[in-house]
């Protein structure tokens, strides 16, 4: 049997590409494939070039091998620029410079986040879990943030599943996407996604000061921080930690607030505050503690009477928001939606940035009344909204929709839905919500709930502010389609080729008829 | 002196020469049914395509104004759900057009054997391959304008941005001048006229969905299937981000395979 060494080479050459391909998957299996492949190509090759040298004396070797050379050399020089050109590219990447031409930089980090960054006064390492599964917007995050070349972040990615080990030397829990770790005072925060807003924030929190005490009052039968169900304050309680704050759930009756404290988070419970509560609370906020505090007009017992000391009035009512239906009729919502953007405190936060309350209880300041402290309204209800005096609809068993009017009796809006507070002796500064049905689980993450959240807390507790980043889109549409015009641009798509055909059968057959001669016809 | 004007003229007749093979191919290609039939097909795909987004798009935004807890960055926006699906499914549709007409142009003149005829007219084999590259894409640029025209009309019913728009226009034609010169190489290399149209589209295919290879790789290899995948390249220019970096890869990569062309043609006109 003659032996052609063309076809050994082409063999060879066969077993050697699969074997590079296969090269680039994991498994076992692949390996073997693999090196199978490589080995089997690299003796077909030896085998060919052996035969092709003992035939060297026949003149058709000679031209195949010359023609081979042309083509190996061919081939040789055109992987050459190839790899020139792949070098070039990976060296080029960061050199090139990019223009992001959206309106609102939607591809670009933040200014703020940016400063913070070539800001950081010790190193910081940021340690991200990335995984197959790792959406390619976040990891072009991470490829932005990787371009800012600071020398003092070292962004770490790790593999869940070829590197648990790194997974468990940053203690990064499986239902978080990483960890930012100041390098000096080993302070850290954990993300948990990977974006703008979670990412600045945790590096400000690494760079920043120690963590603070919280004291959360409890005994009045107060949501649980540990509950998990819809009305529980679970994940409230992972906002809170998030913040660096330190949660210490206590009751007053026996024993003072002490001095640790930075600050107190009292929610209603289904018991009044007792009397000693009450000028516990009072005496640790002129002495400079700080305070969050929450109605739940729902709830029946309140901390009013504690809120009346700080010359506050929260009459018994709810407040309803006047909403057109689809069908022109009005009907009372009791969950509220309320813009932000112009509020004290919210400074940074999107035009459109607003917050979901639900029954939410208003608030009165007396202006009268003799006190260090001087308010001003966070959160306020839209002037046709009323403070519904009548409460016997929250006692409807049947969950439906209360069919309630503005009376004389009711408050006319607009009037506070939350209010923040300073002390003018002492700096202490407190919050007062008509509503704390907001920071229940099935409610915390709607809307601006959450960011609302950590601005009181960091306001409350004197900390730097909370710097939201807003969520950076392209611009708003304003087309909105009727099924009219649809049906006309639907027509333009199948008009506007149908017309491009026509003329085109047109100017094809006047053609033919030129060149045929008159009254000729396409055949 | 005299040697100067010479090589000025001789250097005129080579450039008019083979903008007259250009343009002879270009307009062979329009003045043909091929041309029309070829640009309707298209027409009415990309029109079935954009109704069927901005039916999405629309039905979207209704749902977002009907609920009054959305979050406000989450509106619907006519360039990421109409203009960008939109010129993505463009691209994808090119990549079946440009073997077709690569066939015609390549295939079907070296069946009758016209390449030689040219050959012997005096223009090189390089110049050969470029001005088939060249006409390729001077046909298909309009071809995949035209259904560009849906899109514009949306600059007449809503307030989409205009620049976002027009890198999308840079990164459809970048994409197509890879996709010219890679299969111009891929018809150059088998001179056998099925087999290149089948191999043509094969690597086409192969390289529009390259990116794919992330789902079954190691995560190690995820940079260099970003950094070669031509749909992850053009789709900051889609996005609206004009990169540098992604248009080196098309013109650097476009180059290459037209010099790939190059060789083949040479190898196979010296055999």
């Amino acid at each position: 049997m003659k032996t052609d060494p063309k076809k050994g080479l082409i063999v060879g050459a066969l077993f050697l590409l699969f074997g590079f391909v296969a090269s680039l998957f994991s498994g076992e299996i692949f390996e073997f494939y693999s090196s199978a492949n490589i080995l089997l190509g690299v003796f077909c090759v030896v085998i060919a070039f052996a035969l092709l040298w003992r035939s060297s004396a026949s003149r058709e070797a000679v031209l195949f091998s010359k023609r081979a050379r042309n083509a190996i050399l061919q081939g040789v020089l055109f992987v050459a620029v190839l790899s020139c050109l792949g070098l070039g590219k990976i060296a080029l990447e960061r050199v090139l410079p990019e223009w992001d031409l959206t309106e609102q930089s939607v591809f670009e980090l933040s200014p703020v986040l940016q400063e913070t960054i070539h800001k950081l006064a010790s190193p910081v390492e940021v340690a991200v879990v990335v995984s197959s599964a790792t959406p390619t917007s976040q990891l072009e995050f991470l490829d932005r943030v990787e371009k800012l070349e600071s020398r003092l972040l070292s962004l770490i990615r790790i593999d869940p599943v070829l590197d648990p080990l790194a997974l468990k030397e940053f203690e990064i829990p499986s239902e978080l996407r990483g960890v930012v770790v100041n390098s000096a005072s080993r302070r850290r925060r954990f993300l948990r996604s990977l974006n703008e807003e979670e990412l600045l924030n945790a590096l400000r929190f690494a760079s920043g000061a120690s963590t603070q005490s919280l004291l959360f009052l409890t005994g009045h039968g107060e949501p649980s921080l540990s509950d998990d169900s819809a009305d529980g304050l679970k994940k409230m309680e992972s906002v809170l930690r998030s913040e660096g704050v330190q949660i210490v759930p206590a009751q007053l009756w026996e024993t003072d607030i002490s001095a640790e404290q930075k600050g107190v988070f009292v929610l209603t419970g289904e018991k009044e505050l007792e009397p000693i509560e009450i000028e516990r609370i009072f005496r640790f906020l002129n002495g400079g503690g700080s305070g969050v505090f929450f109605l739940e007009p729902a709830r029946g017992v309140s901390i009013r009477k504690f809120l009346s000391k700080l010359g506050i009035s929260a009459p018994q009512a709810v407040a309803i928001q006047p909403v057109e239906t689809s069908s022109g009729r009005l009907t009372a919502a009791l969950e509220s939606v309320h813009r932000i953007a112009d509020a004290p405190l919210a400074t940074g936060f999107d035009k459109d940035a607003a917050v979901s309350f639900f029954l939410s209880n208003p608030l009165l300041v007396d202006e009268q009344f003799d006190s260090p402290w001087r308010f001003r309204p966070l959160i306020v209800s839209p002037p046709q909204a009323w403070g519904e005096t009548d409460l016997n609809f929250l006692s409807a068993s049947d969950g439906s929709v209360p069919q309630v009017m503005q009376g004389s009796e009711d408050i006319r809006g607009p009037f506070p839905l939350a209010l923040i507070g300073e002390n003018k002796n002492s700096g202490s500064r407190i919050v007062v919500f008509g509503d704390q049905s907001w920071l229940s689980n099935a409610r915390v993450e709607r809307l601006y709930n959450r960011e609302l959240l950590r601005v009181i807390l960091r306001w409350t507790l004197g900390k730097e502010s909370f710097v939201p980043v807003m969520a950076r889109s392209y611009r708003p549409s304003t087309l909105e389609l009727s099924d009219a015009s649809l049906q006309v641009l639907s027509l333009f798509a199948l008009g506007f080729p149908q017309l491009l055909l026509l003329a085109s059968l047109f100017f094809y057959w006047r053609r033919r008829a030129r060149n045929l001669g008159f009254g000729a016809t396409m055949t | 002196m005299m040697e100067s004007l010479g090589k000025s003229s001789s250097f005129r007749r080579t450039v008019l020469r083979n903008v007259a093979l250009i343009w002879h191919d270009v307009r062979r290609l329009w003045l043909t049914p091929f041309g029309a039939f070829l640009s309707v097909g298209i027409l009415l795909l990309s029109g079935f395509f954009f109704f069927q987004y901005l039916s999405a798009y629309n039905l979207r935004l209704a749902e977002f104004l009907a609920s009054p807890i959305s979050q406000p960055a989450k509106r619907p926006s006519l360039h990421s759900d109409i203009i960008v699906p939109f010129v993505e499914a463009l691209s994808f549709l090119l990549l079946f057009v440009v073997p077709i007409v690569h066939q015609r142009l390549i295939a079907d003149e070296r069946k009758d054997r016209n390449d030689d005829l040219v050959v012997l007219a005096g223009i090189s084999n390089r110049q050969y391959v470029c001005s088939k590259f060249v006409s390729s894409y001077l046909f298909l640029a309009p071809l995949a304008c035209f259904p560009l025209l849906f899109p514009v009309s949306l600059f007449w019913f809503g307030n989409p941005e205009f620049l976002p728009f027009l890198t999308s226009i840079i990164g459809l034609l970048s994409l197509l001048a890879l996709f010219c010169s890679l299969s111009s190489f891929v018809f150059f290399l088998f001179p056998v006229r099925g087999i290149s149209l089948v191999m043509s589209t094969f690597v086409l295919l192969f390289l529009y969905f390259f990116h794919s290879l992330k789902n079954i790789l190691e995560p190690s290899s995820f940079w260099w299937v970003s950094e070669f995948s031509p749909v992850l390249q053009a789709r900051p220019l889609f996005s609206g981000v004009l990169s540098l970096s992604s248009l080196y890869f098309f013109i650097g990569f476009s180059l290459l395979f037209v010099f790939g062309g190059v060789l083949s043609f040479d190898r196979e006109r010296s055999l």
